[in-house]
Parts: structure tokens; sequence; C-alpha cells
């Protein structure tokens, strides 16, 4: 028997970066909201840094990937078929539970890639469409950073000041300075200071695994607590298999199971999708229906197609002249865009930003990057607290070959079929990160390295999930429009990473969140209809 | 008893620090890793985490086929550089396996006490205490505050 529940006026399925922003947003302007997340919220003392077996933990039970994490929460992946392995985290708060909170935005440019470079399309919006919502987002999850960047547009005043640079950062700072290169201090949504009774960081360092202290911003911390005030209402460990349609051209509600397998019709006026670049394509193909086989909102073709992930190399720096690099945040200290925006000398299509990392965390985790044998304690010795690297993060293409579909016989624990990733890096994708690597070996060794160590690519990269709903004018080219309404269900809305009609060449998180931002500014302008 | 627990016999273990030992060799005045880790300490961790319990069983079973230590009446009776190449044939042949085995050993050996005070890593909790936030020193921003925005306007 099918649980039935009252109406609602907005249904958010995904507690995640863009799911928790939007539930805000329409909660007070009024609209009832119900939210249905497959996780659970996480308690902070859960975390690991708070145990002595802190990467013990990180290595298991709280690993980024999660076909070996294995939590109830989470579903099952087929990554026999792609270069990458696509990371998250299944919680309120989603994969923001182990981001490492580094939130630079898109270029103008990001937005007109096919005007510009002749390549893949155009977005129906740019970043003047955006830039609102950027700083309502900023606002929320409290940035720490400093204006006058020159490689990117001004920006709004930072909610804090930037993050100390350490002796490491600083280090690598006055390298890019002496080859005339740009870098700029990372705007990171870790606290300098106290905000909004979230406390400053206190530098433990591995932030990727949950944030006791609340320093790092996450959605659960940020957004959600403030959407319950207002009154919207969470219902965790809830699965979604199902988005419901009527032969109107309408969606009227979501099946869903709850942890003891019961299953649940939660009917909306209008539902929004946030379940990441993997979990929405997986849930509308899995929607499909006599009338719609290829699945809800696909008359187009393209759900699950156009999969990106950005394509990211590192190469780390050893060093003498500088020690426990594993204090302080991971990745939010500095950042170049020398090499952003497109240059046809190259020979390759876009760009890349240079994202500094810290040491590689405890000794367990410098232990697992050194060999084995014989000279397994020299080199330990030599890279322990002594490494510093530079990741490029590479803008990564739409194509139509790498994309998301339903497995065919992998299923989760309510037997809903799991996702099948197919992914290759492109050669243009190489060519971009052989550019990156042999420019970051150069900042390096104006550094001081004494060693250079490359990672020509890097599988477990898989942090960013996008392009595949993707966002467009066209109805026969794209998946939803440019307030990201689906062509096909004007009541159905998609605002996480799949809605990305290109990469850009940073980190998706800010851009996510404009964009389900403007989204919810459209439905409480424009759709009073949905409201009861 | 767990069911896991039931399946770990002395002689597989004894093998499983045969093995440690090369991967991690003795320092200073530390033994390798085998004879460092207790096995109370590899119990804990395969009975912890399935991951490291079902690839301990294929690896234990691989090293007891493979036709060099086979031809030579085991692994252990293989000489040192023998044992290292039998191991780097499994690392190639079965990396997962062989990975999951690794990280355990050096979960298990960089936990232990002896080790943590030779390589001077004293903060085993991170939290609460962390480490000292500075602040941040704007001088470092004055040469890069000089260039001229150069961002594509579109
Ligand atoms: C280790 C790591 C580091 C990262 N670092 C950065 C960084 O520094 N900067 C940056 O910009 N980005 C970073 N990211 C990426 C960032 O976390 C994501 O871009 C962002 O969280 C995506 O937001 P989202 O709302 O699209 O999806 P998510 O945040 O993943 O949220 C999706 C939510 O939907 C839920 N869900 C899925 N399917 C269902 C279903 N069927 N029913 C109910 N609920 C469902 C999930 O449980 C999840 O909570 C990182 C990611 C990882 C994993």
């Amino acid at each position: 028997m099918i649980i039935q529940h009252d109406p609602t006026d907005i249904l958010i399925i995904g507690a995640g970066a863009a799911g928790a922003a939007v539930m805000w947003d329409l909660s007070q302007a009024g609209f009832k909201v119900v939210c249905l997340e497959q996780g659970s919220r996480i308690q902070p003392d859960t975390y690991p840094v708070n145990h002595p077996n802190w990467e013990e933990l990180a290595l298991n039970d709280w690993n980024y990937n999660p076909n070996i994490r294995k939590n109830s929460s989470d579903y099952p992946i087929n990554t026999e078929n792609t270069d990458i392995n696509p990371l998250m985290y299944n919680a309120v708060g989603g994969s923001t539970i182990h981001w490492t909170a580094h939130i630079p935005r898109f270029h103008p440019s990001d937005f007109n890639v096919k005007s510009i470079d002749g390549i893949a399309d155009n977005w129906p919006i740019n970043y003047w469409d955006l830039e609102p919502y950027y700083d309502k987002n900023d606002e929320m999850m409290g940035v720490s950073g400093i204006n006058g960047d020159p490689a990117n547009p001004k920006r709004s005043k930072r909610q804090m000041p930037p993050l100390p640079l350490g002796n490491d950062g600083e280090l690598i700072a006055n390298a890019f300075d002496s080859l005339g290169w740009h870098w700029w201090p990372s705007d990171a949504n870790v606290n300098s200071i106290d905000y909004k009774g979230r406390k400053a960081c206190n530098m433990c360092g591995p932030l990727g695994h949950g944030c006791p202290r609340q320093s790092k911003a996450s959605t659960d911390i940020t957004y959600v607590p403030y959407a319950i005030k207002n009154g919207a209402e969470l219902r965790v460990k809830a699965r979604v298999s199902k988005i419901t349609t009527n032969n109107k051209g309408k969606v009227t509600g979501a099946l869903y199971y709850d942890k003891d397998n019961n299953e649940h019709f939660q009917p909306a006026n209008g539902i929004i999708l946030a379940m990441n670049g993997i979990g929405t394509p997986r849930i509308l193909l899995n929607s499909s229906s006599n009338k719609n086989p290829n699945g809800l909102s696909n008359s187009s073709g393209q759900v699950g197609k156009n999969l990106m992930f950005h394509v990211y190399a590192n190469a780390q720096g050893i060093f003498d002249n500088i020690k426990e690099t594993y204090k302080g945040p991971l990745a939010t200290i500095i950042m170049s865009q020398e090499f952003y925006e497109s240059d046809k000398k190259r020979g390759f299509y876009r760009g890349y930003t240079f994202q500094m990392n810290r040491g590689m965390g405890g000794p367990i985790h410098v232990s697992k990057s050194v060999n084995w044998g014989k000279n397994h304690h020299k080199e330990f010795e030599n890279k322990f607290g002594k490494s510093l690297g530079l990741g490029i993060c590479g803008d990564d293409l739409p194509e139509e070959s790498n994309y998301v579909e339903l497995d065919p016989i992998l299923k989760d624990s309510n037997g809903i079929p799991s996702p099948k990733i197919h992914y290759k890096v492109s050669a243009n994708s190489r060519k971009l990160l052989d550019h990156g690597l042999k420019n970051a070996e150069i900042v390096l060794k104006q550094a001081g390295a004494k060693e250079i160590i490359k990672s020509e690519h890097d599988s477990e990269a898989g942090w960013h999930l996008m392009g595949t709903a993707r966002m467009g004018k066209d109805p026969k080219t794209s998946v939803v429009n440019e307030n990201c309404q689906s062509h096909d269900l004007e009541n159905l809305f998609i605002v996480d990473g799949s809605v990305f009609v290109t990469g850009g060449g940073v980190n998706p998180t800010p851009t996510i969140q404009a964009i389900a931002l403007k989204t919810s500014n459209y439905i409480i302008k424009s759709r009073t209809d949905l409201k009861s | 008893m767990s069911k896991n627990q039931e399946h770990i016999d002395k002689s597989k273990l004894s093998l499983l620090k045969k093995v440690m030992n090369i991967l991690i060799p003795e320092v200073d005045d530390l033994p390798s890793a085998g004879l460092l880790i207790t096995d109370e300490k590899i119990l804990e961790l395969l009975y912890k985490y399935n991951k490291y319990f079902s690839s301990y069983n294929k690896f234990i079973n691989a090293i007891r086929l493979d036709p060099n230590c086979r031809a030579s009446g085991g692994f252990e009776s293989l000489d040192y550089e023998n044992k290292e190449i039998v191991l780097k044939e499994l690392e190639q042949n079965i990396p997962e396996i062989f990975n999951n085995i690794l990280e355990m050993t050096l979960l298990a050996y960089y936990s232990n006490n002896k080790v943590l005070d030779r390589i001077n890593w004293k903060r085993k909790t991170l939290q609460p205490e962390g480490w000292e936030l500075e602040k941040f020193n704007p001088k470092i921003l004055d040469k890069i505050k000089l260039r001229e925005p150069f961002w594509k306007e579109i």
C-alpha cells in the first residue's frame, strides 16, 4: 500500500547545495515546501576529525567515493566505463558535507563558449544575470576573501577577510609574482572570523570530511535551519524513485521509499529536482512511462547526455624550506587564472585554474602516496609536511558520448536501477592538462621545490557533476529553459549541476547555487499559480 | 564470534605479516611492519571493514597460488628480492585487492604509537584544538594588485 501525503506547493528533491538554497528562498516567500532527502542529518560530533582514527574513518565510512563508503543512504554506481569516478555525499547538506569550499565564480566568457571558440554551446543566461544571485548566496554561505582580483569582474564586499596564506601559500604567491603570472587569494566558504553564529576556522586541515566547528559552510547549517524556521518540511531517509505526471503535461508528485522500505506518494503543484548531475538524470530516466518511454522531460533525448566532471591533474612539489604543510584548509588558499581564457596558440580550447593544495593530510594519507618497499621510509620523510601541490582544474566540454544511463542489472537497496557512467577524457582535455602540468612545474621550481611529482590524470576527481539535463533555448537540444523550467513539463524545474551547458574551468558550486536562487526567484515572481 | 572471525586462521595471518614486512621494512630501531603490528590490530581492521576482509582472503589465495611461491615451497621460503617480485606482480594483476591490503597495512602501521613518536606526529585528534589561525597579510598583494583587469568582457 502506498502512503499518501497532503499536497504541497513545491516539492524539492535533494537537500544538497542547490536543494537547500531553494528550500530556504521559497519558504521565506510563503510557499508551502516539502523537501525529500535520501540521506539523514549528520551530527557534527561524528565527523572524523573529532576522533583519533580520523584517517581510518576518512578512508572508509567517510570516503568520498560512494562505491567504497557504501552507507545506507548511498546508491551503487556502475563505473566500469569511466575514466573518472563520480564522488558525492548523500545526506542533508549533500556533497557540501565533503566539499573543500573553494568557491571561484564562472567568468563571463564561460557562458559564451560557442561565440568565442565555435565549440559546444552558449548558455541562455550570462554572468550578469547570475551576479545578484552569486551575491545572495555569498551572504548566506559566508565568504572569506578580498575584492580586486584582476582575472574576474569586481565583486561585492566579501563577508570576511581572506584566510591567511601561511608561509606555504606566500611561497607559491611569490613564485607566481616573480613569473609575472596571475594569482589571487581564494574566495572560501570557510570562516576567517566568526560569522552568523559559526566559529572561525582553527586550521585543523582536512575539511573535506566534515567540519565539526561549523567553520566550513555546508548547506545543512547555512540554509536548512533557516528554511525550517520559515516552515519548510524536510523529510529525511526518503528516497525518490519516480516523478509522476498527468495527461495535461504536468508533474503531479513523487513516489518515494522511507527507511523501512514503505512506499509513499507526495503530491505537489510544482517539483524541483536537486539530486545532482547523476541523481537527477537517474530519476528522470527511471520515471519513464508509456507516454514518456525515454524518461521524463526527455523529448530532446538529452537527459543523461553531456556528462562533465572537470578534468584534473596535479603537480606536487617537495620543499626543504617549509614544514607542517598539513596545517590549514587543504585547498582554499590561492588560485591562478593566468591560463583561464582560450588562446588559439596553445592548441586547445578553453583553459584552466591552478588551485594550490596543501600537504596530503596526516601520516596515513601521505604514506599512501609514497612507494611501499625499500624506499618507503626515505620517501615518506621527504614528503611528510613538506609537500605542496598545484591542482589543474580544466574546463570540461559537453560530448554526447559522455553520459549517464540506467544500469540494466545493478540496483540500490530499494530496487531502483543504478546509474551507469560513460566518460572518456577527450583529446582537448589531455592537451589542456599537459599544458597545465608543464606550467605547474615552472611555478613549483620557481618556488624552490627540490622534487616535483606529477599525476597526469586524477581518476578520483569526480567531485563536480554537471551537464546531464542541460539548459538551452531550443527544446530539441536542451532539457530546461533559462529559468531551469522543463521544456516538456511546465511545473518541473531542475536546479543542480545537471543544467550546466559547459563546465567552466572552476569549481561549480557557487554557480549551481546562484542558478538555484535565480530559479526560485523566478518561481516567486512569476509562478504564483503554484502557491495554494 | 562473528561470521568473519571464524574464517581467520593463524597460518593466513602469519603469511599476511610476512607480506607486511616487505611492504614496510624496518627503520632505525623499529622493526618491519609485520613484526610491529599486533594480531589484534589486524583483526580489528578486518572485522570492521568488509573491504579489507574480502581482499584479505582473495589476496592470501592469490599468494598461495602464485607459481613462484608454489615452486619454492611458499612465499615464506623466497628470498627478499623474490618476495618483492611476487608482490609487484600481484600489485599489477590484482590492483584493487593489493591496494586494500596495502592500505590496511599503512593504517595499522601509522597508528602505532612508536611509529608516530618516530615521525614526531603529536596531534592524534585534530579537533577541538586545531592549529593557530593567523591573520591575512595584505602586503603579499602589493605586486598582483598592480595588474590591470584581464578577464574577457563578452
Ligand atoms: C570531496 C569533494 C570536494 C568538493 N570540493 C568542492 C569545492 O571546493 N568547490 C566547489 O565548488 N565544489 C566542490 N565540490 C562539489 C560540490 O560539493 C557539488 O558541486 C555540490 O554539492 C553539488 O550540489 P547539488 O545540489 O547539485 O548536489 P549535492 O550537493 O550532491 O546534493 C544532492 C542531494 O540529493 C540527494 N538525492 C539524490 N538522489 C536522491 C533521491 N533519489 N531521493 C532523495 N534524495 C536524493 C542526495 O542525497 C544529496 O543530498 C566537492 C565535492 C566533493 C565530493
